[in-house]
């Protein structure tokens, strides 16, 4: 009765598992709710301006979590807690364990560790909410660290990245093969060099990553490595945080002086621009009158020729305190941050923060509570996408 | 070709159409409420629709037409505020209002009224109809959408594949 556009457009309305269902309604509907337009649309129409929740994973720490963003979207059945047992698993060598190493578009990717940590992980790229998974064979001569790189709106196909000796390797999910997409010849203008984590943002078809006085962008389609700058800051600025949200990459940093204020400005960059502008300046002072606990002293000893000084080195007073996340939603700039054994949210809107995930109880004999950095955080919002 | 009028008309008349159903009815509206259709629209900017001449719909009868139209004409204000911006809350809560009830009629009716939506690309239009069939089939089994959207009986062939994609995606039934 119907055209195949509306039906398209009816099924594309239906929370992502009831669209899923809907493949066992007839071949025809098989069809067109496997199609790539269709699971765009109810990728789109099912996601909100925000994340539904996000993973923390460390692995050289050997913690993983997810934590759950929003309670409800409107249907129950929106709040999905995703679980990675289906991937499969070598309890000898793996220990059960697995990391989410980053996130896009509701895939993520993941890897089981081989214990003891340095030899090749195995590399899976997966749906949590489709349960279905591809394992990414790591070639020799390449890093133990991959990056993913999905835009559903452009292709069907994603891209995972790697870091050769001086080469960017690439693998695609059409062919299913990695190859040589960048030689650096110019060793001596290595850009990867001063890497400050093995953690990269998807941003408008490429990769950031922060190195040591600016960012560095691969352009997927491109193939292509361009220089981002960092903002003009006074001496002793660090970068703590890059991160996509809306189509725009923003970013923290501070000095620790800035940082003991309470006010952190998070600065954004529009695609197409190299100019950072500040974006919102978020206020948190309450949060450090309400855990005063948070403000902390560590020594910092001056670094003399081989040997670090001896005696009492310099008293820094800092604010423990990480942005993790920045989400730009259309009324409400949310950002999450983490303090000893917590971690917060605090609504630009309301002016108001939450705590929307507590620490769990140490067992006695455990050493300290891990805090997570942005590093160790990959959002997730659910999507029917093939892996 | 025709200069087309202002859509506020000099003398303080709206531009009005003819759009003529399949069973021959003449619907007579404003042209800013028709043009909510991207098909009609493009026929309205070149002068197309007034005067004697009106713009035939062979695929939509007259009582989808006019319930076509009687959405048009609430939501054309609003969407001449291009998406209205600075529509106010109590607006916008008319307009859901007016939505939800507007949606609230016979099945067969609303069938009627996708095919049209579709057919006269009136994005608002489709996306509310979409939605409500949407809820109606929403924790419906397999056999049920069936039923609801009159499919036939599936053939012995036709179950033994529903089986197999029941099996295959078992976790969406979680």
């Amino acid at each position: 009765m119907f055209s195949d556009d509306i039906i398209v457009n009816i099924l594309s309305w239906l929370p992502l598992k009831e669209a899923a269902r809907m493949r066992t309604v007839c071949k025809r509907w098989h069809a067109l709710t496997s199609e790539h337009h269709f699971l765009r649309t109810s990728f789109s129409r099912n996601t909100g301006s925000c994340i539904a929740g996000f993973f923390l994973s460390n692995i050289l720490h050997r913690k993983f979590r997810y934590v759950p963003l929003l309670q409800s979207v409107g249907d129950s059945d929106h709040v999905i807690t995703p679980d990675l047992s289906f991937i499969p698993s070598t309890p000898a060598v793996d220990k059960g364990q697995i990391y989410v190493s980053g996130s896009c578009s509701g895939l993520l990717i993941c890897c089981r560790p081989i214990i003891p940590l340095g030899n090749k992980s195995k590399w899976f790229v997966c749906n949590p909410l489709t349960r279905k998974f591809v394992e990414i064979e790591v070639p020799d001569g390449i890093t133990h660290y991959l990056f993913l790189a999905y835009d559903p709106t452009k292709s069907r196909h994603y891209k995972v990245v790697a870091f050769g000796d001086y080469d960017i390797h690439m693998y695609s999910s059409q062919t299913r093969s990695w190859r040589v997409a960048i030689h650096l010849d110019d060793r001596s203008n290595y850009p990867f060099r001063g890497l400050r984590c093995y953690h990269s943002v998807f941003w408008n078809g490429s990769l950031v990553w922060v190195v040591r006085d600016h960012l560095v962008r691969f352009l997927v389609d491109d193939e292509q490595v361009v220089q981002v700058p960092m903002p003009r800051t006074p001496a002793g600025w660090f970068c703590s945080y890059i991160g996509e949200s809306g189509g725009h990459l923003q970013m923290i940093g501070f000095t620790e002086e800035e940082r003991l204020t309470g006010l952190l400005d998070v600065l954004e960059m529009q695609d197409g621009s190299s100019e950072w502008s500040v974006l919102y300046r978020v206020d948190l002072r309450r949060v450090v009158e309400q855990y005063p606990g948070i403000r902390k002293t560590r020594r910092e000893f001056p670094y003399i020729g081989l040997r670090f000084s001896r005696g009492m080195g310099r008293k820094i007073e800092y604010l423990d305190l990480w942005p993790m996340y920045v989400v730009r939603g259309t009324e409400d700039v949310l950002m999450l941050f983490s303090v000893p054994g917590k971690i917060m949210c605090y609504s630009t809107e309301s002016r108001n923060f939450s705590t929307i995930h507590g620490r769990e109880p140490v067992a006695p004999g455990t050493d300290t509570y891990y805090e997570f950095s942005w590093y160790d955080f990959s959002p997730y919002n659910p999507s029917l996408f093939a892996p | 070709m025709a200069a087309p009028e202002s859509g506020d008309g000099n003398n303080g008349a709206a531009r009005m159409v003819t759009l003529i159903s399949s069973d021959n009815t003449r619907f007579e509206v404003e042209a800013a409420a028709a043009s909510l259709s991207q098909t009609l629209q493009l026929t309205i900017l070149d002068g197309g629709g007034g005067g004697g001449d009106g713009i035939p719909l062979p695929n939509v009868d007259s009582a989808t037409l006019s319930k076509v139209l009687e959405y048009c004409i609430k939501h054309a204000p609003a969407a001449a505020n291009g998406g209205a911006p600075n529509a106010t809350a109590v607006d916008r809560a008319e307009l859901e209002r007016f939505d939800n009830e507007f949606v609230n009629i016979d099945q067969s009716v609303l069938y009627s009224l996708i095919m049209a939506a579709h057919n006269l690309e009136i994005e608002g239009l489709q996306s509310l109809v979409a939605k409500k069939v949407a809820d109606m089939i929403k924790g419906k089994s397999p056999m049920e959408i069936r039923r609801t959207l009159g499919f036939p009986d599936p053939t012995p062939e036709e179950q033994a594949e529903m089986n197999a994609h029941m099996l295959e995606y078992g976790w969406a039934y979680e």
